[in-house]
């Protein structure tokens, strides 16, 4: 019993690196693999995480306390998707350019999310949703409730 | 042993998991600590002390790298909460390393640390304490430490409440050096 309770504890110290991953390493998380996600995006899905070298300070300070605060005040709706959100700016040239900055900054921080931008015609509404496997529906709520909030 | 069974368990799910893992360099180096010791660091605490991993020698270990700025981050640290309340009594203690950078995004962690509750240890990250646990290049990133100063593995992001928890559980399993 000593022989395999010995043996318990020292599995842990080889199997210990199973739990590890990086974005880069295309890690495949406990809770992954979302219904709708194709099998080459699965393949790559990376963890519910930040890349904390994807943005620079003067990019994180402006992405977080700016463009964040800004699109947030000029939200004129939120629709709610089966597996996320998409939320409706006014499609103003300034607004799109905002639009854009966020979104490339957002995806090279955050790369668990599916990013949509859809420009609606006559010069409409700006749509962008977030949306992803399961679970990013939920930390949407989670984390970003001021979004959501009307 | 019914415990040690369901541990026994839980790994060989894990493992399957990462098997299908691609490898990289990255990955490559992280596998290396495996069963190294876990680096050693001196960091200041939020309250101004200085704190060293080896302070905390014989204690099973969770060290949580996160920062305010990182949603998924936040988002991670009920469950913490919940571990440091759940096996606290076996002795686990949490360690929060905020990699918030500069004197402003320093800043932000008291308030953030009091206005959200945060019960465990939270001390000041810099880059020599991430390069030594292998860059730390996405936030959360845990690592579990053994009552014998061992790294057991680590877990990268949140929403990974089994892992996390399986983790939490061999921490607490490891024996206590010196004794049999």
């Amino acid at each position: 019993m000593k022989t395999i309770l010995a043996a318990m504890i020292g599995l842990p110290a080889i199997l210990g690196f199973a739990m590890s991953g990086t974005p880069t390493e295309h890690d495949a998380c406990a809770d992954s693999a979302g219904a709708t996600a194709t099998k080459s995006v699965a393949d790559k899905e990376s963890p519910l995480a930040c890349d904390r070298t994807a943005l620079s300070d003067t990019e994180r300070k402006r992405h977080f306390d700016e463009l964040g605060p800004m699109l947030r005040n000029l939200k004129k709706s939120v629709r709610e998707l089966p597996n996320g959100y998409e939320f409706e700016f006014p499609g103003d040239r300034a607004t799109v350019q905002l639009v854009e900055e966020w979104v490339a900054q957002e995806r090279a921080c955050c790369p668990f999310f599916d990013i949509n931008v859809r420009l609606e015609r006559e010069r409409g509404s700006v749509w962008m949703s977030l949306t992803g496997r399961e679970g990013v529906k939920r930390f949407i709520e989670v984390e970003g409730a001021e979004w959501i909030k009307g | 042993m019914k415990e040690a069974v369901l541990l026994l368990g839980g790994l060989a799910m894990l493992t399957a998991i990462e098997a299908s893992a691609a490898a990289s360099p990255s990955a490559a180096a992280r596998r290396a600590l495996a069963g190294m010791p876990a680096p050693d660091f001196t960091l200041k605490a939020l309250d101004g002390r200085t704190v060293r991993l080896s302070d905390f020698k014989g204690k099973p270990l969770l060290v949580n790298f996160w920062a305010t700025w990182c949603r998924p981050c936040r988002a991670e640290i009920p469950f913490l909460v919940e571990l440091s309340k759940k096996y606290g009594s076996s002795g686990l203690e949490i360690v929060g390393i905020s990699m918030d950078e500069g004197e402003k995004g320093r800043a932000q962690v008291a308030p953030f640390v009091k206005q959200r509750n945060v019960p465990y240890l939270i001390l000041f990250g810099d880059e020599a304490v991430a390069a030594a646990y292998d860059g730390v290049p996405i936030l959360p990133q845990t690592f579990f430490i053994g009552r014998d100063g061992k790294i057991l593995g680590s877990v990268s992001g949140a929403s990974k409440t089994a892992a996390m928890e399986l983790g939490a559980q061999q921490a607490v399993a490891t024996a206590v050096p010196g004794r049999r």
